[in-house]
């Protein structure tokens, strides 16, 4: 059995209003090996996002983290202290940002902001040719060092960012809606850049994003969440062909296949439930067509449907 | 014969812009020709500033075209209330198109009233695009309603006056998967039961095969590809139309065209005389640069731009 290079455990987070604590992360617990591309599906509002930056601890006032483990390479990233997380992050784990190319601080070069990275976790200075060879590696010409931002286009920028996030050639990448607000043309070309150099240097990836076809496409293991809480994770090609998770299956009808005729697709009706005011049992159940009355009391725990295949409900088989 | 519900004719928009002392011509609209049915769904297609939203702009008279002509049933479009009625938006933000301080009733009685209809008919739209039950939903706030929600109220409002024509500027993009499918079901049945027309404006091609009869393919502004949707989505033609579907995220693996794309972007500031996509085309060659093709019928029912075909 490999070491998982990422384990959560339980992981909880909750926002600490004046009116009660509001949990949006509910014990989630998930595995990446080395290698992998794991991704977490889920609606606006299911967690995907503050699961990513709880991980890194950087979740501000007032969402906490209020239990679980996050094991790294057998540290616990929740207990280290900020010394500690400043080494920690971006030398092993680093984040591309939603609409990062507007992270960008636009007084600045290019080349000055990626060595303020090398500056700030590394404590030294880089030279012109390492971050001319940053540049080059993401496809972006090594001259280009002293553009502005907003001398560059918005895939050049989006690319830029991505060197940014392997300058320290982190284990683990993190990458939340890397290409969102790209048109498709220059996704496929930012993604294709990412999938060769994750062979070249070998990192591994935790990657969000709300287009589904695309995460089945990039994603080798998928992460289905559902209001806070992991309904199904499963290797991408049989969470298409087979997924066990009402919720799942509801996804894989609801989306058009631009290859396919599809006479039919239906939604799956109803809206996710208020984060303030959860259903009890299953928190799928008002819009499940499969459910039962056990749903409607009880949560389900996880179980393994086969091997990979976990899934969070009483009625899947 | 009947004229068209919609029928655009050599649609040309041009945007001057100062930068210093000179003025910069952006060619945001070039020669757009074509027609909509009633009870018809055309999709337009192409990337961020390929003039997709200009052109339901200039058909929604928000701005006056630099030159060529927009019929609605074969007359030229006038600002009357009339037009107001018979062409109406849906805009991409649900958030940002509802008034927040006012309720759902409100957003709803005002069209009826400023268009002289029965001002009681607030539930029956309601229930019209599956909000109900409608006495409850009349009283809420923007606020109190999900992305989903809002933009069925959306849809309500422009129900209200009884439209021939609906303008959807990516109606769905905003929304989550499982609610997308949803308001283009719901967009559907009301051109079944209504014969309403509609302009599909995304950049999602899927969506557009599943939703559009017909789909225009723009390229700096030009179209460059026209055909029935499953059509050009099956065996596009034009090396643009065919470098955009090979980058479409599939989720049973990427189409099988190895058709290699040349980085940057189109040029909308001084375009050369020839085709805009030859800077990028893999396919280019000598009269393109210099020549631009003209958009011709390459099969039954399929025009595209290209001197190749």
């Amino acid at each position: 059995m490999v070491e998982p290079l990422l384990a959560v455990e339980d992981l909880c987070i909750d926002y600490l209003t004046e009116t009660g604590d509001v949990r949006i992360v509910d014990s989630l617990s998930f595995e990446l090996r080395r290698g992998e591309i794991v991704g977490l599906a889920g609606e606006s509002g299911s967690g995907k996002t503050t699961t990513l930056k709880g991980i890194l601890r950087l979740l501000p006032h007032p969402a906490a983290i209020t239990g679980g483990r996050v094991l790294f390479k057998e540290m616990d990233i929740l207990e280290m202290d900020e010394d500690q997380l400043r080494v920690f992050r971006w030398k092993q784990i680093s984040l591309v940002m939603q609409s990062a190319m507007n992270a960008l601080n636009p007084v600045l070069t290019v080349g000055e902001q990626i060595r303020d990275v090398f500056a700030a976790h590394e404590g030294k200075s880089a030279t012109e040719e390492q971050i001319a060879e940053l540049l080059e590696l993401v496809g972006i010409e090594g001259s280009r060092v002293g553009s502005y931002p907003h001398e560059l286009s918005g895939g050049m920028r989006q690319r830029v960012v991505i060197a940014m996030a392997l300058a320290l050639k982190p284990p683990l990448v993190f990458m939340d809606e890397p290409t969102t607000a790209l048109d498709v043309v220059v996704q496929k070309g930012i993604l294709d850049k990412i999938t060769a150099l994750k062979e070249d240097l070998g990192f591994s990836i935790l990657f969000i994003t709300h287009d589904l076809a695309l995460m089945l496409e990039f994603c080798t293991r998928i992460g289905i969440l559902y209001a806070g809480r992991l309904a199904e994770s499963a290797p991408s090609d049989l969470l298409r062909t087979d997924p066990k998770h009402p919720y799942t299956q509801g996804l894989m009808r609801a989306f058009p296949d631009v290859n396919s005729d599809q006479t039919e697709l239906v939604g799956i009706g109803g809206s996710p439930p208020d984060p303030r005011n959860p259903p009890p049992g299953c928190r799928f159940h008002p819009r499940c067509p499969k459910v039962v009355d056990r749903c409607r009391s009880e949560q389900p725990p996880m179980r393994e449907l086969g091997p990979d295949h976990l899934v969070a409900c009483w009625v899947a088989e | 014969m009947t004229a068209p519900l919609l029928q655009l004719r050599k649609l040309n928009k041009v945007f001057s812009m100062r930068e210093g002392f000179q003025t910069r011509r952006v060619h945001a609209v070039n020669n757009v020709s074509f027609v909509l049915a009633s009870g018809q769904v055309v999709a337009l297609v192409g990337e961020s500033g390929s003039g997709k939203s200009t052109i339901a702009r200039l058909i929604a008279r928000l701005m006056p075209p630099t030159s060529g002509e927009i019929l609605l049933d074969g007359k030229s479009t006038d600002s009357s209330m009339e037009f107001r009625r018979r062409v109406q938006m849906i805009f991409q933000d649900p958030f940002g198109s509802l008034n927040p301080i006012h309720t759902i009733r409100h957003h709803l009685e005002r069209p009826l009233k400023r268009h002289g209809k029965d001002s009681r008919r607030v539930y029956e739209l309601l229930e019209t695009v599956g909000l109900s039950p409608a006495k409850q939903f009349a009283d809420k706030y923007p606020s109190e309603l999900s992305g989903g929600q809002r933009q069925r109220v959306a849809i309500a409002r422009t129900l209200a006056v009884e439209p021939d024509l609906i303008l959807a500027d990516e109606p769905t993009s905003m929304l989550d998967v499982s609610i997308r499918v949803d308001i283009l079901n719901l967009l559907l049945r009301l051109k079944d039961e209504r014969g309403i027309g509609y302009l599909y404006i995304t950049h999602d091609l899927a969506s557009a095969r599943y939703f559009a009869d017909r789909t225009l393919v723009l390229y700096a502004g030009h179209i460059v590809e026209s055909a029935p949707s499953a059509d050009l989505m099956q065996t596009p033609q034009h090396p643009y139309t065919r470098v955009l579907l090979a980058a479409v995220p599939n989720a049973t693996g990427s189409r099988n065209d190895d058709i290699e794309v040349k980085p940057g972007g189109a040029k909308l500031v001084d375009p050369g005389p020839g085709c805009p996509f030859a800077a990028r085309c893999p396919l280019v060659e000598e009269r393109c640069n210099t020549q631009l093709p003209e958009l011709k019928e390459i099969s039954s029912g399929r025009q595209a731009r290209c001197h190749l075909l």
